[in-house]
């Protein structure tokens, strides 16, 4: 028993991700996976493919398939609202000042994007643990990197802050050990907190590292951009420790098909399954269509389960 | 007459009581002279926190905006003593030549 899997699906904008994602979870629900697929990406794909609105809370579109939007300004807000909240309670001299005017301008800053969806991913697994499959369709590439890069670029400046506060509490035993004869211990709050949001981002760290728990899937179509990107994002997530599961190749175009055979868009020495998404001369809009497609040609991914 | 009611035995015990307190304050003088230097090196390492963790307040480098502001609320202290160094921040030699008691 693994628990919650997650596929993450990657790719450069406009190659597919959104339909690649929507196929998959639901072949998976065909199979009577209970499955939940989240749209991580603003484009609110996932609404004009299944041509319904979804919101901030699970849909169901099958007896096995929910969808659900991630609303990123929400969870921005949310968090801004929380710490604003804890600030008036904490600085009492504060609150004779407009504070959430200043926070505000907070939702503006570098990372609160990233950190943005790294919560609304936390919160979902902790949510949904009715769910045998996540799957997460990512927003474009640069956004997607800095997501999966947050927990290991906040991990590197923990440690140091972590670090430094160890001195400043040895320092203070050393005082006190002088000044009073013996350690005075007092509890430090702020290396507690730090010690908590360490242990959160090391859990979401394994999270995507644990193949078990996490799979990512790029989706790239057949020409030069498309693939270099992948490729860079292949190179990225091998930097950061994360695997790619499988490489989903997107044939828009009929005659994409013979294109695809001469192409090596994955680096040697990595043997990552290649699945090619047959060529629908139907857009693949609507339910009718996505299980049309899925009855015809359901197993074709099934190497990503 | 036993020793303890004498004269001689209450004469010693003040002058023990008196040791003992002139002991204890050198002590403490010493003691206090011992911790001045730490006690300021660890000012300076509180301000180096937090310096590094709010920098971007200021305009320097800081960590992942989530970490600023997740600790925000528990460093009211730590605010104080960085604004408290905005009034010595333009004497930084005084500040060092008064740790070190040089006059």
């Amino acid at each position: 028993m693994t628990g919650l899997q997650t596929i993450f699906v990657l790719g450069k904008g406009g190659t597919g991700k959104s339909t690649a994602a929507a196929l998959m979870a639901l072949t998976l629900a065909s199979q009577g996976k209970k499955t939940l697929l989240a749209s991580l990406d603003d484009a609110h794909n996932q609404s004009d493919i299944f041509q319904r609105e979804f919101t901030h809370d699970r849909t169901a579109v099958t007896s096995c398939l929910d969808v659900l939007q991630v609303n990123r300004d929400r969870e921005i807000r949310r968090y801004l609202a929380k710490t604003a909240g804890q600030v008036k309670t904490s600085f009492s001299y504060l609150t004779a000042f407009n504070l959430d005017h200043y926070f505000d301008v907070l939702k503006l800053s570098p990372g609160m994007e990233e950190y943005a969806l790294v919560t609304a991913f936390e919160s979902l697994v902790s949510r949904y643990k009715d769910v045998d499959f996540l799957i997460a369709d990512m927003p474009p590439t640069a956004l997607s990197l800095r997501f999966f890069n947050l927990p290991a670029l906040s991990l590197a400046w923990i440690d140091r802050l972590e670090a430094l506060r160890m001195d400043i509490r040895k320092k203070k035993e050393v005082i006190s050990t002088i000044r009073f004869g013996k350690k005075e211990f007092e509890r430090d709050k702020i290396l507690a907190r730090i010690r908590e949001i360490k242990s959160a981002h090391q859990d979401i760290r394994s999270r995507f590292q644990d193949p078990l728990q996490s799979r990512v899937v790029t989706v790239s179509n057949p020409d030069l951009l498309s693939r270099s990107e992948t490729g860079r994002i292949h190179e990225e997530m091998s930097r950061l420790g994360i695997g790619i599961h499988a490489a989903v190749r997107n044939c828009r175009m009929p005659e994409s098909q013979d294109i695809r055979s001469r192409e090596a868009d994955l680096r040697e020495n990595e043997p990552v399954p290649v699945i090619d998404i047959p060529f629908s001369p139907s857009p693949l809009i609507g339910m009718k269509a996505l299980e049309h497609f899925i009855r015809t040609h359901g197993l074709v991914f099934a190497p990503v389960f | 007459m036993s020793f303890r009611d004498s004269g001689i035995y209450s004469l010693l015990a003040r002058l023990g009581a008196g040791l003992r307190g002139t002991w204890q304050a050198a002590d403490q003088v010493a003691r206090d002279k011992a911790v001045n230097t730490l006690e300021a090196e660890l000012e300076e390492m509180e301000t180096i926190f937090a310096v590094l963790v709010q920098g971007a307040f200021i305009g320097l480098p800081a960590p992942p905006a989530q970490i600023s502001l997740d600790l925000l609320p528990i460093m009211e202290e730590d605010l104080v003593l960085l604004l408290d160094r905005v009034d010595t921040a333009n004497e930084p030699l005084s500040r060092l030549f008064s740790v070190f008691e040089v006059s």
